[in-house]
């Protein structure tokens, strides 16, 4: 048996209620580590092309991390897999919590969910034994009800629960899977699939401790990195960020940011120190990707400093295995007690990209959206879609059931959310996200839907980095903001560790952003393998924007498995799951090329004031530089047979 | 490796019942088994056994510990040391282990305490995996005074 993996899956047939357990060699962890790239691969064989997401051939994993438990820090993140409903590709979403270490402690490194079952279930793992229990009485209840009720039974102290609420079970496609009171899985729809099961959720207990191949040396290097997260000298404050975002936007060149800067803005803020600086700097798309930073000034980004989110918060909130913890927990005496203050993707997506400065709306409707389980960020984007459709004339006061859609209405779209959440109403035309409103709206409103592939973006402007406005649309799971960008390279500072990587100058011409020349390929590309890397350990993309001298990923994974592999090795599993990725698509018939985000979000048309002034991304070179750097046809973006061959991947698609 | 049970055991359950995982099985006054796969070399049915019949995962014989004489271990946190990574809450295969925090907002950081002291098996797992040292274990018998109030967690007076 080897280290750090259990060496075992569990599958649950939720048609015939069977479980049953299977023996992972563990040459596999080797070819693709655990986590994405051990989903990857057994769906990639296990899901038949042209599944229907939601009907009984898709698979639904809860997968652990290789590095989670094992000692080493910033390893606590648990992914949730299939074929997405969202974007009918591959679809996976991570998140952190208390969830990861569970799934191991039950002696798997993953369980797999297939069929339906013919009535609501949520399936129980505890001392070696599991089932799937009833759950008719916790349909309906939302998901920090159904973790409480589950815990609260006379065997469940000790369980960790993932579920799903009331979004989930309405089949929404933007719901995602929550876990340790709302925090969520939240993207490519999977709540969706969970509901499509009658899967409730997946309750976790066990005792069982990872095998690791040198303890101590893993301890070590958690050590060394927890000494650098410590460091943290008294300083900042909301309003301070947001005049240096704005310094930044006014220098003539471009300084590039050191991921140290960022802990430091975590430690204090969570990722809500980032509320105003976005938004000066350009990174924030403001009402539908169509305003400026000018339609969203400092008069009103203050009112979501990041001051406001954290007086409100009473502890700070740590992810199993994180030393720094970014989150927040709200008082109980507040109006959302227990709940986690909102992140900065969710203020921007209900704020900034709606024209909404109502600070209690958005708690308000932070809390709402944890409860049900759906996407703070598809939730966003998708009223910040109808707004416009509203503005537009092709909703109308009559389609809307009487909400008066103009931007920045906070109590239309507090009532707006709730009826999504519901699919009542309007609602219902757009609980499935943008693309699928467009569809039924007709009238070109395609053109107002700011998605790529059927997901709706993430909160930063590939108009201010490219990086972002690439691998939105050029990801096999497009729209996420988690994967690369041209500023998460300057933190990686993979260059250190991985020979032939360029590196990135202290200071550098903003110009230079939108060009497109091998080297800024060459990053994307790398950002793409590693975060596969981070994928597959369980690992913490906020940790890693530490870079990789400050958290030392590759010494962990040499320590915990006792494998003795370069950088550059692990590099290339990054490169095998993304390869396994878009084959995945490309077997289940999605286009590469139509995964690219609407136009506007690239800055076509460039707009004509704000910190994006003129500013316009060459995504399609880019896109195709891209393909043809991973070998990919470059017009297509197919993986052909040689390339697939070369990474042992068997070729499932003709063309 | 695993814990195994040798033909002293007169069946009497103390270790089936003390167990966390439940991987011990055997009838009332039976000779008891050890279902190895599922052992997790915790070592509480060796401590709690009276009849010397349980051998740990490298075949020594265990020795009984008096655990009404409080003489189990338990853990005692370090809470300047404590990163509040939770790792020790996580690992602990009876739950005995929680988060706590104040709803003060002078003091934001989450502590692990030892919410269930009677569930705790002293499996030095806390200890054991804490990459920071901050848990140590302790016989309660051999605490100091201040110790053991530390066993109350970092909020004594103000729960």
């Amino acid at each position: 048996m080897g280290y750090a993996a259990m060496g075992k899956i569990m599958w649950v047939d939720l048609g015939r209620g069977t479980i049953d357990v299977e023996p992972i060699p563990s040459s596999l962890y080797e070819t693709v580590l655990s986590g994405v790239g051990l989903a990857a691969h057994l769906l990639y064989e296990r899901i038949p092309a042209g599944a229907d997401p939601l009907g009984p051939d898709n698979i639904l994993g809860f997968v652990s991390g290789l590095l989670t438990g094992t000692g080493s820090l910033f390893t606590g993140r648990w992914t949730v897999t299939g074929k997405s409903p969202l974007t009918g590709g591959w679809g996976d979403a991570n998140c952190g919590g208390n969830f990861a270490p569970a799934i191991k402690r039950c002696g798997v490194d993953a369980i797999f969910f297939m069929g339906i079952s013919p009535k609501p279930v949520y399936f129980w793992a505890d001392k070696g034994q599991a089932e799937l229990r009833d759950a008719t009485d916790l349909w309906g209840c939302d998901t920090l009800e159904t973790e409480n009720r589950i815990r609260q039974q006379p065997d469940g102290r000790g369980l960790r629960v993932a579920c799903i609420g009331p979004a989930g079970e309405n089949q929404s496609l933007i719901a995602g899977v929550a876990n340790d009171r709302g925090r969520m899985a939240a993207r490519a729809g999977l709540g969706a699939v969970m509901g499509a099961k009658r899967l409730k959720a997946v309750a976790l207990g066990g005792g069982q401790r990872v095998r690791v191949h040198d303890r101590e040396a893993v301890k070590a290097l958690s050590r060394q990195c927890n000494d650098t997260v410590q460091f943290a000298p008294p300083f900042l404050n909301g309003m301070m960020m947001a005049y240096t975002g704005m310094f930044m936007r006014m220098l003539p060149v471009q300084v590039a940011f050191d991921g140290m800067l960022y802990k430091l803005m975590l430690d204090k803020y969570g990722t809500a120190s980032l509320n105003q600086i976005m938004v000066e700097i350009g990174d924030t798309p403001i009402q539908n990707w169509k305003g400026t930073n000018e339609d969203f000034g400092r008069d009103r980004s203050v009112n979501l400093s990041p001051e406001v989110f954290t007086d409100t918060m009473v502890a700070t909130y740590h992810c199993y295995s994180c030393p720094l913890g970014c989150g927040g927990l709200m008082a109980k005496d507040s109006p959302w007690p227990g709940g986690h203050k909102p992140e900065y993707e969710t203020v921007m997506a209900l704020g900034g990209l709606l024209l909404n400065d109502d600070a209690q709306s958005i708690f308000q409707l932070n809390d709402m959206l944890n409860r049900a389980g759906m996407d703070t960020i598809s939730a966003g984007g998708t009223v910040a879609f109808a707004m416009e459709c509203y503005e537009h004339g092709l909703l109308t006061r009559e389609d809307t059931d009487g909400l008066e859609l103009t931007w920045g209405n906070s109590t239309a779209i507090l009532a707006l959310i709730d009826k999504m959440i519901r699919r009542e109403g309007i609602g219902d035309l757009l609980a499935d996200g943008s693309r699928a409103a467009a569809r039924k709206i007709g009238r070109g409103a395609d053109r107002l839907a700011m998605h790529a592939g059927g997901q709706e973006l993430g909160m930063h402007d590939g108009r201010y980095d490219p990086g972002f406005a690439l691998h939105y649309s050029v990801e096999p799971t497009p729209g996420r903001h988690t994967i690369g960008s041209q500023l998460y390279y300057e933190m990686f500072r993979l260059w250190e560790k991985i020979p032939g990587l360029p590196d990135i100058d202290i200071v550098y011409t903003k110009g230079s952003k939108y060009e497109v020349e091998t080297g800024k390929v060459a990053a994307a590309a790398a950002c793409s393998r590693f975060m596969n890397i981070l994928n597959g350990t369980g690992t913490c993309l906020f940790g890693a924007l530490l870079g990789v001298e400050r958290l030392p990923l590759f010494e962990w994974l040499n320590a915990a498995t006792g494998w003795q592999r370069t950088p550059t090795d692990y590099m290339d599993i990054g490169e095998r799951v993304q390869n396994l990725k878009q084959a995945f698509n490309v077997k289940h018939g999605i286009e590469p090329k139509s995964n690219k985000a609407n136009p506007r979000t690239f800055g076509r048309p460039p707009q004509s004031i704000g910190a994006n002034a003129g500013r316009s991304v060459a995504v399609e070179a880019m896109m195709r530089a891209y393909w043809q750097h991973f070998g990919w046809d470059p017009e297509t973006g197919k993986p052909g047979a040689a390339i697939l061959n070369r990474w042992g991947i068997p070729r499932k698609h003709g063309g | 490796m695993s814990y195994s049970i040798t033909d002293k055991c007169v069946g009497c359950g103390m270790c089936r019942k003390i167990c966390p995982v439940a991987c011990i099985d055997g009838q009332p006054r039976k000779l008891h088994v050890v279902v190895s796969d599922r052992c997790i070399d915790c070592g509480a049915c060796g401590r709690i056994c009276p009849h010397d019949a349980v051998l740990d995962d490298r075949g020594r014989l265990c020795e009984r510990i008096r655990r009404k004489a409080l003489n189990w271990e338990k853990p005692l946190i370090d809470y300047a040391r404590c990163m509040s990574c939770a790792i020790c809450i996580e690992v602990c295969p009876t739950a005995c282990l929680a988060a706590i925090h104040t709803e003060d907002t002078r003091d934001r950081k989450v502590y692990p305490w030892l919410a269930h002291p009677a569930a705790c098996i002293g499996c030095r797992f806390c200890a054991l995996e804490c990459p920071v040292d901050a848990v140590v274990m302790k016989a309660v018998a051999e605490m100091a005074e201040d110790e053991k109030k530390a066993l109350d967690g970092p909020f004594p007076n103000r729960i």
